[in-house]
């Protein structure tokens, strides 16, 4: 830097050669601007007033937007007292002002699952023969319990609403760019939140396809009809049973006992 | 450095409490903005307000010391000029105010000898014409306050590469402030 300039001929040949190599506890103290500049060695004397004034206290400019600071905080620390205590309460209520179009899809998720129902249900009943309204009790404890789409199946590798992979319990370092959570000694503060394990996701999917498809079959494929326009099961029949023994034929002991 | 009773207005602060808040906003904003401004001239005070909001919404979740917490800010600070560095998608080598620079007393100057003389937005400015890694290491170490330790947690380096960019900072530092007058008389 300036070596090569026009006046680089009136410079000394390396400057550098001036300044003295620095041990570690004079740089610790200039680090930390604990070092005079008279205690300084040779060449770091300016070195220690520029640290000085670096480090210097705060003056009244930069504290000029405490104001507006203390309103960012106020803002941030109200809204959870207004809220009502659920992160999902704003949400809850922008959904419920949309009213309409989510009214009529939640209808039509309601009839769509009233189907798979019937369906189920009227696969169970026609298999087994038992009645309709028996099967619609056996989603929580039947035979479809525990299979594939239960409930039950939603323990993942990290347990039931255990940390994700992403996140770090113990504010380990990371590389270069660290995230949030990286200070040393800090609790971990990810961005936002951990990412949603899988097992807290799985019997979410489970409540929703589990417990209502039949044991062997799935209403994806299966043709809904509704139950009252499929014909009746025919009550079984009994016939009476072929007897084993002969019918004896009267006319031929008629005519052989006068004989 | 607030010092014993950091503690207690750090929970204070999690609880809402505003005067709280404002002994954390007032002992650190002036080095967060010392810090920022280094890196993205003009855009310090955005950056520490980014910074600012961050800190606030994740303060119940942090649990540490007063270095700890140091440390943790100056993270969060970290990320948001990353972040401002990429958006902007230019060297911010390129960011430093030349103006700042040619505004630097002299070494030779009898005004500019004088510690109060040189501003700390003018100190500042000079560290931050040293190689990025290194002002970054002189900043987190001098204006932050920071130790080998934490500055190597913060940067993603070894405290041993930290050690040696510090020392190469001070060199470099000492090479300019010698040089300055000639390099003044250049221009």
């Amino acid at each position: 830097m300036g070596s090569g300039g026009v006046f680089s001929a009136e410079m000394p040949d390396e400057p550098s050669q001036a300044i003295v190599p620095l041990d570690a506890d004079t740089a610790e103290r200039l680090l930390s601007a604990r070092l005079d500049p008279d205690d300084a060695p040779p060449g770091y004397a300016e070195v220690a007033r520029l640290l000085q004034a670096a480090a210097a206290p705060a003056d009244q400019v930069e504290l000029a937007g405490q104001a507006a600071a203390m309103d960012a905080f106020r803002t941030t620390h109200r809204r959870p007292a207004g809220s009502t205590g659920r992160p999902g309460g704003s949400r809850g209520r922008r959904v419920a002002a949309r009213g309409g179009a989510s009214g009529a899809r939640g209808r039509v998720v309601a009839l769509a699952l009233a189907g798979a129902v019937a369906a189920g249900a009227v696969g169970l009943w026609t298999a087994g023969g038992a009645p309709f309204s028996r099967e619609l009790g056996s989603s929580s404890g039947g035979p479809s319990a525990g299979g594939p789409g239960s409930a039950t199946s939603g323990s993942g590798p990290y347990g039931p609403g255990g940390m994700g992979p992403g996140a770090d319990a113990t504010g380990s370092l990371r590389p270069a760019w660290p995230s949030v959570s990286s200070a040393p000694g800090a609790t971990p503060v990810t961005n936002g939140r951990p990412p949603a394990p899988a097992s807290t996701r799985e019997p979410a999917t489970a409540r929703r396809t589990g417990g209502v498809t039949s044991p062997g079959g799935s209403s994806n494929g299966s043709k809904r009809t509704h139950p009252s326009r499929l014909p009746r099961p025919k009550p079984p029949t009994v016939k009476p049973p072929k007897p084993t023994s002969p019918k004896p034929k009267p006319d031929k002991t008629e005519k052989r006992e006068p004989s | 450095m607030i010092g014993p009773s950091f503690r207690a207005v750090l929970a204070a602060a999690t609880d809402g409490d505003e005067q709280a808040f404002g002994v954390l906003w007032r002992d650190l904003q002036p080095a967060l903005l010392r810090y920022l401004n280094a890196f993205a001239p003009g855009g310090g005070e955005d950056l520490a307000s980014e910074t600012w909001l961050r800190v606030v919404k994740a303060l119940d979740s942090f649990s540490g010391d007063e270095r700890a917490f140091r440390a943790w800010v100056f993270t969060v600070a970290r990320h948001r000029a990353v972040d401002r560095w990429r958006r902007t998608t230019r060297h911010h080598d390129e960011l430093v105010p030349l103006d700042a620079l040619t505004n630097l007393p002299a070494p030779d100057d009898p005004a500019g000898t004088a510690v109060d003389a040189i501003s700390s937005q003018a100190a500042v400015a000079q560290i931050a014409t040293l190689p990025s890694d290194q002002a970054e290491v002189v900043l987190l170490r001098v204006v932050a306050g920071l130790d080998v330790a934490e500055v190597a947690a913060i940067t993603g380096k070894r405290p041993g590469n930290v050690r040696v960019l510090a020392h190469r900072a001070l060199r470099r530092l000492a090479q300019q402030l010698r040089e300055e007058p000639r390099v003044r008389g250049q221009v």
